[in-house]
Formats: C-alpha cells, sequence, structure tokens
C-alpha cells in the first residue's frame, strides 16, 4: 500500500488544463520532492491530494483512503501546510495551533501541552500571544507547520514550506523534518530551493505544464537528463523542464542588449 | 497648451513628465480600484445619490446667504463654509487612505524624486479625486455669491487659499499619520468607529434637536463664529473679506498675510516630514509592544470559562470559544455584535421617551418586538457562516471534525450573541414600563432566535461567498447574484416558516388576547428551538463533506489580497 496515490489526475480551469493526467505513487516513509517552475500545477496536484480542490478527473487515495469518498477519515491521517497558510489572523499563534490540535482530535490536555512544546520548538513563544495578523511571513510558517504536525500525521503535504522565511526559521523547520522523516511519516513537499530538495529527499517528481515528466531518485533524474553523475539538482532540474535552452535565448539573441 | 505646461513646470523647476507619469498613475489607480472591485463604484453611485443633493442643497443655501443675507452673516458663512471644508478634508483622506492608493506617498519614496515633485503631484492629484468634486460647488457658490460685491477679488484670493489650505493640510496630516494609517489598530478602530457613528445617528439626532430647543432665537443672533473662525487658517482669509467690506484695507491684508503664512508653514512642514519619512522616519506610530522575554510555562489546566463549558463537545467548545474571539476581534464582525446591542438600546431609549411623555407601549407590540428583533439579529449574524471563517476556512476543512460539531459551536456563539442584548432589553423593559408581557417576549425569542439560526446553518453550505478580514467595510462580498438572491429573499421566508410555529400562536395570542395561547407558545419555544437546531446542524454536518471543495472555491478571493 502507498502513503499517497494519484491516479489520473487531472483539473481543468476554463480552457487551461493545470493538472494534465497525472499519476503518482509514493511509498510510506518517503520524503518526495515535488519540483516545477511556477503555474506548473504543483500547488492544484496538493489541493486536489489533500481534499481541498476536487479533480475534474482521477482519484486520490492517502494511505489507502479514496480522499473524495472518504474526506474526514482520509483527513485524519494527513497534516498540510498549504499554499497560503490559510490561518486564522485573528487567534493568537498559541490559540490557533491549539484550536487546530483539538479539531484533530486531541483531548484538552494533549492540545494544550503539544502547543506549548511546538510552539517552543518553533522559537515562537514569546510571540505566542500575538495575533497571527501581526506576525512575519516566517513566524507565520512555523505556526501553519506546528499546526499541521500538531496530530502527528502519517503523511504531511508542505507546500513551498521555505518560501520567504529566513535562514534561522528555516532551519528550525528543517530539523522538525528530519525527525519526521525519522520517525517514518511520509512528506510530500514541493519546493523552489532545489539546495533542500537535494538534501532532504529521498524521490522526487518533476512536473511541468501540469504534466508529470520525470520521477525518481537524484541520481536517476541525472541519468534520464543526461546531464553527468555530479551535476546539481538545479542544472537537472532545467534540462528536464527545457528552461535551460529557453533561458539561453532569451538572455542572448533576444533584447536587453542594453546591459551589455 | 502642453508646450505652455512644460514651461510652466520648468520655471518651478519640476520634471514635466514626470508629473505627468505622477498623475497618470494615480488617475489609473483611482480608475482601476473601480474596475477590480465594482462594489466601491456601487459605493461611490449611491453616495453621489445620497450626499450629492445635500453637497447642493447646503451649496445653494450658502449661495442664497451670500446673495440676501443681511449684515455679518454672508462672511461669517463664508467662514464657516471654508473651515468647515478645511476640517473635513483634513480627516478624509485618513478615513479613506485604505480605499486608495494613490493616497500611499511613501509608496513613491524609493524612486528618485525630489520632494518638489512629489509635494506638486500630491497637490494635483487631488484634482483628479473624487471627493474633490463634492467642494466644488461650494466654490461655485462663492464665485456666484460674491461675484457683484466690492470685495469679490479677495473673496476670490480667499477661495483660492482656503483650497490650498484644504490639500495642504490634508497631505501633511496624512504624512504625519503614515505608520498610524497602516497599522493594523488604527484600521480596525476605524472601521468600527466610522460604522457605529452611521448606526448612532438616532442618539446624535436626538441631542441635537435638544440643543437646538435650549438655545432660542436671540442666542442664535448673538452668536458670531468669526470670532473664533478668523483665527484658523482659512478663517482668516474671510476674516480680510468682512476687513475689506469695513474699508480696512491695512489690516485685511494683515489678515491675508497671516493666511498666507499659515500655509507657508503647513507646506513647508509637509515637506520636512517627507524626507523624514524617506528615511524611514514616521510620527504618530503605535508604540510597539516591548520585547518581553517572559516564557509562558505550559498549562494543562483549562481556564474558568472552559471548564463552564464543559458539557459540550472538546471540538465543539473550541469551535465555540473561536467564534466568539473572531465576532470581537474581527472587526467587521465586531460592528455586527455591537449593533445587536445598540438597536435594542435604541428601542429602550425610545421607550424611556414614551414613557417619559406619557404614552405607553401597547403589549401586542412587545409581545412580537423581541422574537421579530430576535430572527433578525440571527439573520445578519449567521448569515454566510462558513464564508465568514475567512482564509481560516481550508483549514477548518482540512480537520477531520464531524461537521455537526462545526456548526453547533457556531450556531451556539451566534445565539449567545443574539441573546444576550435582548434579554438585557428585555429585563430593562419589564422595569422601566412595567410591563410583564416582556418576559413571555423573551421567552419566545430564545427558541426563535434559535430556529432562524437554524435555517442559516443549512443554508451555509448552499450559499457561501468571500469575506476579507482585512476590507474596511462592514461587508465586503464577493458573492454573486444568486448568493445575494437567496441570502436576502429565500433565507429570511425560510426563516419566517421556521418561525412560524411560534410566531404565529403569539401573534394570535397577543392581538386575540388569549394569554393562555401566547404563554403556550412561549413555553414551547426554546425546546422547539432546540430540536430544529440540533436537526439542522446534524443534516448540514451530513451535507457538507460532499459539497466542501465547492465552499473553498466559492469563498476564495479571486486574486491575491
Amino acid at each position: 500500500m502507498f502513503a499517497i496515490e494519484a491516479v489520473d489526475l487531472s483539473r481543468q480551469f476554463g480552457a487551461r488544463l493545470a493538472v494534465d493526467h497525472l499519476t503518482l505513487n509514493v511509498a510510506e516513509g518517503e520524503f518526495f520532492g515535488f519540483l516545477g517552475p511556477n503555474g506548473a500545477g504543483k500547488s492544484t496536484t496538493i489541493k486536489m491530494l489533500v481534499g481541498l480542490l476536487r479533480p475534474t478527473t482521477g482519484r486520490a487515495r492517502i494511505t489507502g483512503i479514496d480522499i473524495w469518498q472518504q474526506p474526514l477519515a482520509a483527513k485524519q491521517v494527513i497534516g498540510v501546510l498549504p499554499e497560503g497558510l490559510n490561518l486564522y489572523e485573528r487567534l493568537t499563534g498559541r490559540e490557533f495551533v491549539r484550536f487546530v490540535g483539538t479539531m484533530y482530535g486531541l483531548d484538552d490536555t494533549q492540545a494544550r501541552t503539544r502547543t506549548d512544546e511546538l510552539l517552543v520548538l518553533m522559537d515562537l513563544e514569546n510571540d505566542a500571544d500575538k495575533l497571527v495578523v501581526d506576525y512575519s511571513q516566517g513566524m507565520r510558517k512555523k505556526t501553519a507547520l506546528a499546526a499541521a504536525i500538531i496530530h502527528t500525521p502519517r503523511v504531511l503535504f508542505l507546500d513551498e514550506p521555505f518560501e520567504g522565511v529566513d535562514a534561522i526559521s528555516g532551519r528550525a523547520i528543517r530539523n522538525v523534518l528530519q525527525r519526521l522523516r525519522e520517525r517514518g511519516t511520509t512528506i510530500f513537499f514541493s519546493s523552489h530551493i532545489l539546495e533542500v530538495v537535494e538534501r532532504l529527499c529521498t524521490r522526487v517528481g518533476v512536473i511541468a505544464q501540469g504534466r508529470l515528466v520525470a520521477e525518481g531518485t537524484i541520481d536517476e533524474l541525472r541519468q534520464l537528463a543526461q546531464t553527468g553523475a555530479h551535476a546539481s539538482l538545479e542544472e537537472v532540474f532545467l534540462r528536464t523542464v527545457g528552461a535551460d535552452q529557453a533561458n539561453g535565448a532569451n538572455s542572448g539573441e533576444r533584447g536587453l542588449a542594453w546591459l551589455d | 497648451m502642453a508646450g505652455l505646461r512644460q514651461q510652466a513646470a520648468q520655471y518651478l523647476g519640476l520634471d514635466y513628465i514626470r508629473i505627468r507619469t505622477l498623475l497618470a498613475l494615480r488617475r489609473k489607480l483611482m480608475v482601476r480600484q473601480f474596475m477590480r472591485q465594482p462594489g466601491q463604484l456601487g459605493g461611490i453611485i449611491v453616495m453621489l445619490v445620497t450626499l450629492g443633493p445635500l453637497v447642493l442643497i447646503l451649496a445653494g443655501m450658502s449661495a442664497f446667504v451670500y446673495l440676501t443675507a443681511p449684515g455679518i452673516w454672508p462672511v461669517n458663512v463664508l467662514a464657516l463654509v471654508l473651515v468647515g471644508l478645511w476640517l473635513v478634508w483634513i480627516v478624509l483622506p485618513l478615513l479613506a487612505f485604505r480605499m486608495n492608493e494613490g493616497l500611499d506617498m511613501e509608496r513613491l519614496l524609493i524612486y528618485p524624486l525630489r520632494s518638489r515633485e512629489l509635494v506638486a503631484s500630491a497637490l494635483l492629484g487631488t484634482l483628479i479625486d473624487w471627493p474633490t468634486y463634492f467642494t466644488l460647488p461650494f466654490f461655485l457658490a462663492i464665485l456666484i455669491g460674491w461675484f457683484t460685491s466690492p470685495a469679490f477679488w479677495v473673496v476670490l484670493l480667499a477661495a483660492v487659499l482656503g483650497y490650498l489650505h484644504m490639500m495642504a493640510a490634508s497631505q501633511l496630516a496624512l504624512t504625519a499619520s503614515t505608520g498610524l494609517l497602516r497599522s493594523r489598530r488604527f484600521r480596525d478602530i476605524a472601521i468600527v468607529v466610522a460604522s457605529l457613528a452611521g448606526s448612532s445617528c438616532y442618539f446624535v439626532t436626538q441631542g441635537l434637536q435638544a440643543a437646538a430647543r435650549s438655545l432660542g432665537v436671540e442666542t442664535l443672533q448673538s452668536v458670531r463664529p468669526m470670532f473664533f473662525l478668523q483665527w484658523l487658517p482659512p478663517g482668516a482669509g474671510a476674516r480680510s473679506v468682512e476687513l475689506v467690506l469695513a474699508g480696512d484695507w491695512p489690516q485685511a491684508l494683515l489678515w491675508l498675510l497671516y493666511s498666507l503664512a499659515w500655509l507657508a508653514a503647513c507646506v513647508w512642514a509637509w515637506w520636512s516630514l517627507l524626507q523624514r519619512v524617506t528615511t524611514g522616519v514616521t510620527i504618530w506610530q503605535p508604540r510597539a509592544a516591548p520585547a518581553t522575554r517572559k516564557v509562558r510555562l505550559a498549562s494543562t489546566r483549562p481556564s474558568s470559562s472552559e471548564s463552564l463549558l464543559r458539557w459540550l463537545d472538546p471540538c465543539t467548545r473550541q469551535m465555540f470559544i473561536k467564534e466568539l474571539r473572531a465576532m470581537w476581534r474581527i472587526p467587521q464582525r465586531r460592528i455586527g455584535a455591537l449593533q445587536s446591542i445598540i438597536s435594542p438600546l435604541v428601542l429602550l431609549f425610545f421607550f424611556g421617551m414614551n414613557g417619559r411623555a406619557g404614552g405607553s407601549v401597547p403589549s401586542t407590540w412587545v409581545s412580537l418586538m423581541l422574537p421579530g428583533l430576535a430572527l433578525f439579529s440571527a439573520w445578519s449574524g449567521s448569515m454566510n457562516m462558513l464564508g465568514m471563517e475567512g482564509r481560516g476556512l481550508p483549514t477548518l476543512l482540512l480537520s477531520p471534525v464531524p461537521r455537526r460539531h462545526l456548526f453547533t459551536g457556531k450556531g451556539l456563539a451566534i445565539w449567545l450573541v443574539t441573546v444576550t442584548p435582548l434579554t438585557i432589553l428585555a429585563g430593562a423593559f419589564t422595569l422601566v414600563a412595567r410591563n410583564p408581557s416582556a418576559i413571555v417576549s423573551w421567552l419566545a425569542m430564545l427558541g426563535v432566535a434559535l430556529a432562524g439560526i437554524a435555517v442559516n446553518i443549512v443554508a451555509a453550505v448552499y450559499l457561501a461567498w468571500p469575506f476579507d478580514e482585512e476590507s474596511t467595510r462592514r461587508q465586503n462580498t464577493g458573492g454573486g447574484c444568486a448568493s445575494a438572491l437567496g441570502q436576502v429573499v429565500l433565507v429570511p421566508l425560510a426563516m419566517l416558516v421556521a418561525g412560524a410555529p411560534i410566531l404565529l400562536p403569539l401573534s394570535l395570542g397577543a392581538f386575540l388576547n388569549l394569554q393562555w395561547l401566547q404563554t403556550g407558545a412561549a413555553l414551547a419555544s426554546l425546546p422547539y428551538g432546540i430540536i430544529l437546531f440540533v436537526f439542522a446542524a446534524t443534516q448540514a454536518g451530513q451535507l457538507l463533506p460532499a459539497r466542501e471543495a465547492e465552499i473553498i472555491e466559492a469563498t476564495r478571493w479571486p486574486s491575491p489580497r
């Protein structure tokens, strides 16, 4: 049984096909990196996998449970750090994390204790009683991550967890993710920061224009992209999505001559 | 013409192309703000229809006074008009700051623009802003009213000075309070104050009537506003007109110079402030809370308020508490909560006045008043129940909590906020009017409110639209016509039907004077309301999971805000 299964998943927005018949399996305990250029369909895929956006076709299963047939059972085992964070702006950080904990079925004592521990772990304890609306981007992200893991989910979806986060917060988040990985949590992770993906992920999927164009370990992707054994993930990624040639054409031949 | 403008700009040491670009930017921002949010254009049209005639009437009246009133009145009214416009222009931009991006000069400070260009573009930009057009009738009235006066040229000068004072002072106030205006706390307070000022019109009218009654005609005739207004910058211009009419030209010149000095000081202060703001210095910035290193220890003991709610399921309890917090902390929702307190107060005040005037309130009316108010409060308080979750809605719907708990927690919190002020009203009414029928009405109201909320719980699964927590208006909706029609027509009708088993016997009992029927309906009201509420929460809880993706889509703002 896979932790995450997406079968023939598509989503159409008007005339635009945002995700194009995507099929993907992620095994239990895997740290799966999901890469793609802006607008490639990463967030749309995650939303369909967690039950926030109904797919036009296809189905999604989390630990064998169909998210669209048994939404509440599937949601019990997942934690999500969504694209827009979706925080309650007028709750304090402490109130928010505790509220989410209770909504995932933790009893009062568990919710309180875990909230306090998570706030310390995320270095938010001094700001825990401020309203979320007054938080910086990094603080928001850490609060959302604390809320996503408070119920010890079996599968964790993270949409751009490092975007807009400073180095200190980034390190705190990375440490938490490492610990979750060690305890066997499956992590599905989208990011633009390829260095982090390279360091953390066991397997990577690349999506471009809604299609899954490559999937495998980083070494497998190197072979697939024919970049050589020591190529960085950035080179592999650019080659895979075909951006290396496009960029060269843009800067060399067309326009911006005044920059020279 | 363009060449002339270019020459004028050069003469003043300004870059013509930059000024033109800045003005074009301001115009585009204003137009696109309406294109992006057609609701705002609707608001302006409503304002034009309601405020436009009022402005025209006031301007017409001022012209009438300039032309026909005897003695000191024309020049005193001139002073009142100029000072009034000046004050309005200082306050108005502060309130419209969030609405009009063009007013935010700080955004331009990263570009290599000179202060004089910023000042010139800000002053000229006011000619593009729509509120300017509300002031034009007053200036037109001045021109018409004083055209035949021997002091016309001085009046013209005073009017031009008045206009420049208006613009400079409003920009100074805006720049000085940039830090404050950007703060979330100021926005929150401004939203609540602006909205409540509108709702408290009744009290203001009563106060003005009382003041007018206490002042006699003789008192009014002895009032000389000029005595005070002459010291204010635009009032000094009017004072110079008064002196010219009296033939005292040297003193008139002194007052004009006084006004001009004010203007120079104001522009200089604004200019200096702009330069300070460039370096990141703001004044009137709300003080940040001191950085405390005091860490709160983990507390596993529930608070006393939570202990009181032990009988509720933990999820329902947390939802209830969260909803109460949202109703207080989100300014638009706080307005709703405060208005549900103000409306009964207005009624109480009305009955109090009626009682003092020797009148009495018919008991039939009392019997129906509280349930009617409860139904209305329940309708407005529980409207768009899921959309009101704002940005947190996806988080809520990502959780596996049984959906009936969500509705129960939210519904109970709304019910509490609905019935609390009405309970106080019922108690006060029983004491003030010595009318015991309020107790029966109160009992009936408890169940009717629950029945009303039950209807909106079911409606929430089908009718949802976006709610912008950061909007400056109470109800900033992106819902379509179908949502509006459903919420304004279908839901109230369904609420009346749901309340009918209580409201009908209550009305019949009141009109036919059947005490037993009224008492029976009142006693049955709460059990009936509870049954309907539980049924609605359970049903909606079952229906919701199949509609969650669609609701999230419907409550999402179309573009990042």
